[in-house]
């Protein structure tokens, strides 16, 4: 009779103990999906802003407004007949070349 | 016979009832035992499912659209978070509509065209693709009951219409150009998401156990356009197109090594109703006039047909052929072959083509491209008029030779012209020069190419057209600082009635060592416009000074593989 309680003990603690650790197990994975969520949302968010500032970049660099804000400063592009191709970088050989 | 006694007689009966409960008890077990089995083995499938669908639901995971940049990098079709509020008014309170009259307040105090509210429907939206820094002023705080808000993503073109016909456009009216051609790389593929569904708002997570699936972005492609030639060729279309009165004009700009097209310009972009317009580089063809004239030329020099300072009598300034009279704008007297291309001498070039035989002078044409796809990447191509000589007339390779009963579109006339500028070889044009897909671009293969010219005849056809911008027709091509290779080409318009032109002009710049080749055509300019001359040639040179002021080491031909050089302003 006494090892039937002492089995029937082991089995109930047993039993006790999977519970405790399925309930652990459980907030464990709700805490881990409730961050992923968070982790997915700021992602998002990153991703629009970078579409955003994407955009931003775009219309501040296209050609058509640059040039209007180079000629708005007096800045035309020089002719061709003032501008030499020269090996290497600009510099002191360079401008030796062109002599 | 014994008697029984009371106690035996209970004891039976007691008996007899444990056993029918027992037996009871037993079959109720089997009744149970069978059910759950039936429930747990034979329709497990079927409520785990019902289950599933009560306890989660699917979310549609839309992948994000490829974005699409120029050669340099810089964006020309990108995306844009948008978000869309709307009512659903039986979820509203009874007298608490003042709060849906103040939020559309918010939402155009946010630059929102927010809808006045309106109970007579169920459903109404409020504001419609508010773009999402304006709207997430007003979602993320708390918003009336009923109010519900959705994000969505729109496509962007920063650079306008400037690119519209070469990238065309995404949306739900329709799809056109490389967004058309390269939709199913574009648009990725959707995923799934199952979501556990929580009594609490804000618990609802993501089902692990479910067959989620990541959505995938679409491949960003990089073309091989340059945005600030692009724009420099698109506002010279659109000014010559105001100033002459023509009825459309296009351009292409070519890298004559590879078939990089770098700019492709339509005008005008958009059609009367607002919708984007053909693309004239490929969709329109029509006669190339004089320009068509370099196939003659480049057969009679590989054939060894003539020399250049051979000569020809164009005196008369007109030639008859099959019962027809053609004529030259002037008469010139006797040319060398060098002056009847440069001169744009329409009897000197059918003297030309009539040293070459019927198929042979078709298949230059051919082999030049014309009468074929170039297999471009984009929707509608054009394939061109290119009739075989079994149907040709009496009249026919003579009006060949100069441009006439053939029609091609303005893409395959560049490519032509690349044929001179490279050496001979004929080029596959192509849009796209890499994609992007997990983070690494990838380059797409340049086409092979098939040599249709030797080498030395293409150069003496390039100083042939130099000759044409230096002292021919093609003056007002002419650009400072750099020589210019090209040909001059007006062609009747047949079937728009009479002082219906095409005004045409094809070069490459430097001559030398053509790094560009470009084709400008506009189509029934004002009768003072109609030549090539006048204005497509113009044209060509306006664009050019703009295209070499913003990359000036063009003009000075190509370059040594990895030899570094710079340019620098002389004083």
């Amino acid at each position: 009779m006494s090892r039937m309680r002492q089995a029937l003990l082991v089995a109930a603690v047993l039993l006790v103990a999977l519970a405790m650790g399925e309930v652990v197990l459980y907030n464990f994975r709700l805490s881990l999906a409730l961050r992923m969520e968070d982790l997915e949302t700021e992602r998002t968010a990153l991703i629009r802003e970078r579409e955003e500032l994407e955009n931003l970049k775009a219309a501040l660099l296209a050609p058509y407004r640059l040039e209007e804000a180079g000629r708005a400063l007096g800045l035309e592009p020089l002719p061709l007949s003032q501008l030499a191709l020269v090996p290497g970088e600009v510099g002191e050989d360079a401008i030796a070349s062109l002599r | 016979m014994p008697l029984l006694l009371s106690d035996d007689l209970s004891a039976r009966r007691r008996s007899a009832r444990l056993r029918l409960a027992s037996a009871l008890a037993v079959a109720l077990f089997g009744v149970t035992i069978c059910r759950m089995a039936r429930l747990q083995l034979i329709e497990h499938d079927a409520y785990a499912a019902k289950a599933e669908a009560q306890h989660t639901h699917r979310v549609i995971l839309e992948p994000q659209r490829g974005r699409i940049y120029d050669r340099n990098g810089f964006l020309l079709a990108g995306n844009r978070s948008v978000v869309s509020i709307e009512v659903y008014w039986p979820n509203v309170p009874v007298g608490s509509e003042a709060q849906i009259d103040s939020l559309c307040l918010r939402l155009s105090a946010a630059g929102a065209e927010a809808s006045s509210p309106d109970r007579t429907g169920r459903n109404q939206i409020l504001a419609r693709d508010m773009p999402y820094e304006q709207a997430l002023g007003i979602i993320s705080g708390p918003l009336p009951r009923g109010v519900n808000w959705t994000i969505g993503a729109r496509r962007t073109y920063p650079l306008g219409d400037v690119a519209a016909a070469v990238i065309g456009r995404a949306g739900t009216g329709g799809t056109e150009g490389l967004e058309r051609e390269y939709d199913g790389l574009l648009s990725g593929t959707a995923g799934v998401r199952f979501v556990e569904r929580s009594a609490f708002p804000g618990m609802s997570v993501t089902d692990p156990e479910a067959d989620n699936i990541p959505p995938v972005d679409g491949a960003d492609l990089r073309l091989t356009i340059d945005a600030r030639f692009q724009c420099i060729v698109q506002s010279e279309l659109e000014a010559a197109l105001e100033m002459s009165g023509g009825s459309w004009a296009a351009a292409v700009v070519m890298d004559p090594d590879n078939g990089d097209i770098l700019a492709m310009g339509s005008c005008p972009v958009r059609t009367d109703n607002g919708s984007i317009d053909m693309n004239r580089c490929v969709e329109s063809m029509s006669e190339p006039g004089s320009t068509f004239k370099i196939v003659t030329l480049a057969a009679c020099l590989q054939e060894s047909l003539v020399a250049l300072q051979d000569s020809f009598d164009c005196s008369r300034g007109i030639i008859e052929v099959a019962d027809r009279t053609i004529s030259d704008c002037h008469t010139f007297g006797t040319l060398s072959v060098r002056q009847i291309i440069s001169n744009s001498s329409n009897v000197g070039t059918i003297r030309l083509v009539s040293l070459i035989p019927d198929s042979v002078f078709f298949d230059y044409c051919r082999s030049f491209g014309f009468g074929a796809p170039t297999g471009i990447e984009l929707p509608g191509e054009q394939w061109g008029i290119l009739r075989p000589p079994s149907e040709w007339s009496g009249m026919s390779k003579a009006s060949m030779a100069i441009g006439q009963e053939v029609a091609v579109t303005p893409l395959q006339l560049a490519r032509a012209f690349c044929v001179i500028a490279n050496g001979g070889r004929l080029v596959q044009p192509r849009l796209v020069e890499a994609s992007n897909t997990s983070s690494h671009w990838r380059s797409w293969a340049v086409f092979p190419t098939s040599q249709v010219l030797e080498a030395s005849v293409a150069d003496t056809m390039r100083s042939v057209l130099a000759t044409a911008v230096e002292s021919g027709t093609g003056t007002t091509a002419a650009v400072a600082g750099v020589t210019v290779a090209g040909k001059t080409g007006t062609a009747e318009r047949l079937g728009f009635g009479r002082g219906a032109y095409l005004s045409a002009f094809a070069g490459m710049i430097p001559a030398e060592d053509p790094r560009l080749v470009a084709v400008v055509i506009i189509d029934r300019p004002g009768y003072i416009y109609r030549f090539g001359s006048t204005l497509a040639a113009p044209v060509f040179a306006r664009m050019m000074s703009r295209i070499l002021a913003t990359e000036p080491e063009l003009a000075f031909g190509g370059r040594e593989p990895g030899s570094q050089q710079s340019w620098m302003a002389l004083r």
